[in-house]
C-alpha cells in the first residue's frame, strides 16, 4: 500500500499512525456512512467503560457527529 | 489582487434596539496554499489547534502524532513538523482531544485527564480522582469549540482549568474550575442557557446514550469566561471574581438566531430515524466559537445548509461585547469554510474546498 493511501486510511479511521496500547475511548473517531457509525457505536459499547465519552464523525455524511456517553451497564439488561 | 470592501453596517446591541453606523474595512486575500504532504497531515480533515502568536498557530498532526507549527508570512506559509508525542512512558500522552501552551510547553486534555508538562514526567490529572463533593459521580470534560478545537482554558499562573463537566450518569452539565494543586473541583455559580435542554437529541440505550453536539463553546479571557452555544445566538459572560453573569442575544438581519427545535424522541427509534433528526439539526444554522482578534471578539455563523448552502457570516464585538458589525463573508468569497483561528489582527480561514489532501488551501481576513 502506498504511503499516500496508508495516510488516508489511517486518518480516515481516526487512528494514530503509531501503536496504541488501549482501545481509543474518550476521543474522536472518523467514520464513513451509517453502517460504519453503527459498527463503531457497538464497538464503543463493548469496549469503553462507564464515564467515557467518545465522538464519531461521519465524514461521508457532511461531518455529522454522534457523541456516545457510556453509563453504567444494567446487570439485568443483558446488554 | 485583494478583495476589499467597506461596509456601512447597522448594529443593534443587546436587548435594546438602537442603531449606529460604523464602517468596517475588511480584506479577504486570494486563495492561498500551504504544502502539507511532507507532514503527512491531510487538509480535508478537522484540525485540533491552538493559537501561538501573531504569525503562527499550532495544529495536531494525527499522522505523525506531533504538534506542528503553521507559520504564515505575507501570502505564504509553511508547516514545521514537531517532535512525535509518545503514547507511553513518563511523558506519554494517551489521548489528545485538545492542547494549549502551558508554562512554555504544551498541556493536553482528553475527556477525563489533563496532562500537564512536568520536570521529566507528565503530570496526569484524572478528574475523577479529584475531590468533587459539589458534583459527585462519573465526570467527563465536555467537548467545546468544535469548529477549531482551540482552547485557552488552563491558567498556568493559578494552576487551574475551567471546563464544562458532564456527569455522565445524571447528564448534568456544570461549569467548573479545577484546582490542579489541591485536586479539587468547584462548581461556578453559572446557569447554562435555558434553551440547552430543548436542543439535546438523546437516544438512550441500555448502557449508553447517543447525543448530538450540543455542548456549549467556552473561552477564558483573563477574569472572564465567555460561553456561547452552537444552536443559538446567546452569549454569556461570567465574571470569575464576582460570580456575576451577563447574557446577551445579539440581533441580526442576516441569519436565524436559533436552530429549529428538534423533534422530541419519546420512544425507541432506529439509528436511521435518529440520524435524520440529529442530521437535520446539525445542518441548521450553526454558531461557531467566540474568538479574540486584536482587541475585539468575533465568531463565524454558518447559515442553514439546505436553504442557502451554508453561507458564512461573521459578527464582530468590541471588548465590552457590544456588537460592532456583521457581514456576509460568503458574498465576498464563497469558498470560506467554518474553520477559523485568529492570527494577531487577522483571521486564518480554511477553504471549504480542499481538492488535494496534500495542499492546505486557506484565506486570510484582515480587519482594519
Amino acid at each position: 500500500m502506498s504511503k499516500k493511501k496508508m495516510k488516508k486510511l489511517i486518518l480516515s479511521l481516526g487512528l494514530f499512525a503509531l501503536s496504541i496500547s488501549a482501545f481509543p475511548c474518550d476521543t474522536e473517531w472518523n467514520a464513513c456512512g451509517a453502517d460504519d457509525v453503527v459498527a463503531m457505536i457497538e464497538d464503543i459499547q463493548l469496549n469503553c467503560g462507564a464515564g467515557t465519552v467518545t465522538t464519531i464523525i461521519d465524514l461521508c455524511d457532511g461531518g455529522h457527529e454522534y457523541i456516545v456517553e457510556m453509563g453504567i451497564t444494567d446487570p439485568n439488561s443483558g446488554g | 489582487m485583494k478583495l476589499k470592501y467597506s461596509f456601512l453596517l447597522l448594529f443593534i446591541a443587546c436587548s435594546e434596539v438602537r442603531t449606529s453606523e460604523q464602517a468596517l474595512d475588511l480584506t479577504i486575500s486570494p486563495k492561498l496554499e500551504i504544502k502539507m504532504g511532507e507532514s503527512g497531515n491531510a487538509s480535508h480533515l478537522d484540525f485540533v489547534s491552538s493559537t501561538l502568536n501573531d504569525s503562527s498557530f499550532l495544529i495536531l498532526n494525527k499522522f505523525s502524532r506531533s504538534i506542528d507549527t503553521v507559520k504564515l508570512s505575507g501570502n505564504s506559509g509553511k508547516i514545521s513538523i514537531g517532535s512525535p508525542i509518545p503514547f507511553e512512558g513518563p511523558n506519554g500522552i494517551e489521548i489528545i482531544n485538545y492542547f494549549q501552551e502551558y508554562n512554555d510547553e504544551i498541556a493536553f486534555v482528553d475527556n477525563n485527564t489533563i496532562y500537564l508538562p512536568g520536570l521529566g514526567e507528565v503530570d496526569r490529572l484524572k478528574i475523577n480522582s479529584f475531590n468533587s463533593s459539589q458534583f459527585e459521580g462519573l465526570l467527563s470534560i465536555a467537548n467545546v469549540n468544535s469548529q477549531n478545537k482551540v482552547i485557552s482554558l488552563l491558567n498556568e499562573k493559578d494552576k487551574t482549568g475551567y471546563f464544562f463537566l458532564l456527569n455522565v450518569l445524571s447528564r448534568n452539565l456544570k461549569l467548573s474550575v479545577l484546582d490542579f494543586n489541591k485536586k479539587e473541583i468547584d462548581l461556578l455559580d453559572f446557569e447554562v442557557s435555558e434553551k440547552l435542554d430543548d436542543h439535546i437529541i438523546l437516544n438512550q440505550g441500555k448502557n449508553a446514550a447517543i447525543t448530538n453536539p450540543y455542548y456549549p463553546n467556552l473561552i477564558l479571557k483573563e477574569d472572564k469566561l465567555i460561553v456561547s452555544y452552537p444552536f443559538v445566538n446567546q452569549i454569556q459572560i461570567y465574571f470569575i471574581k464576582t460570580g456575576e453573569t451577563v447574557s446577551i442575544s445579539p440581533e441580526t438581519n442576516l441569519y436565524k438566531v436559533e436552530k429549529d427545535l428538534p423533534q422530541p424522541i419519546l420512544s425507541e427509534i432506529s439509528f436511521k430515524e435518529y440520524s435524520k433528526i440529529s442530521g437535520d439539526w446539525q445542518d441548521d444554522v450553526l454558531f461557531g466559537p467566540i474568538m479574540e482578534v486584536g482587541t475585539n471578539y468575533f465568531r463565524f455563523i454558518r447559515g442553514e445548509l439546505e436553504v442557502e448552502g451554508g453561507l458564512i457570516y461573521m459578527e464582530l464585538f468590541n471588548n465590552q461585547f457590544e456588537k460592532i458589525s456583521e457581514v456576509n463573508l460568503s458574498a465576498i468569497q464563497q469558498d470560506l469554510g467554518m474553520y477559523y483561528i485568529p492570527i494577531g489582527n487577522r483571521i486564518f480561514v480554511k477553504a471549504k474546498s480542499q481538492s488535494n489532501e496534500d495542499i492546505l488551501n486557506y484565506y486570510m481576513i484582515s480587519l482594519d
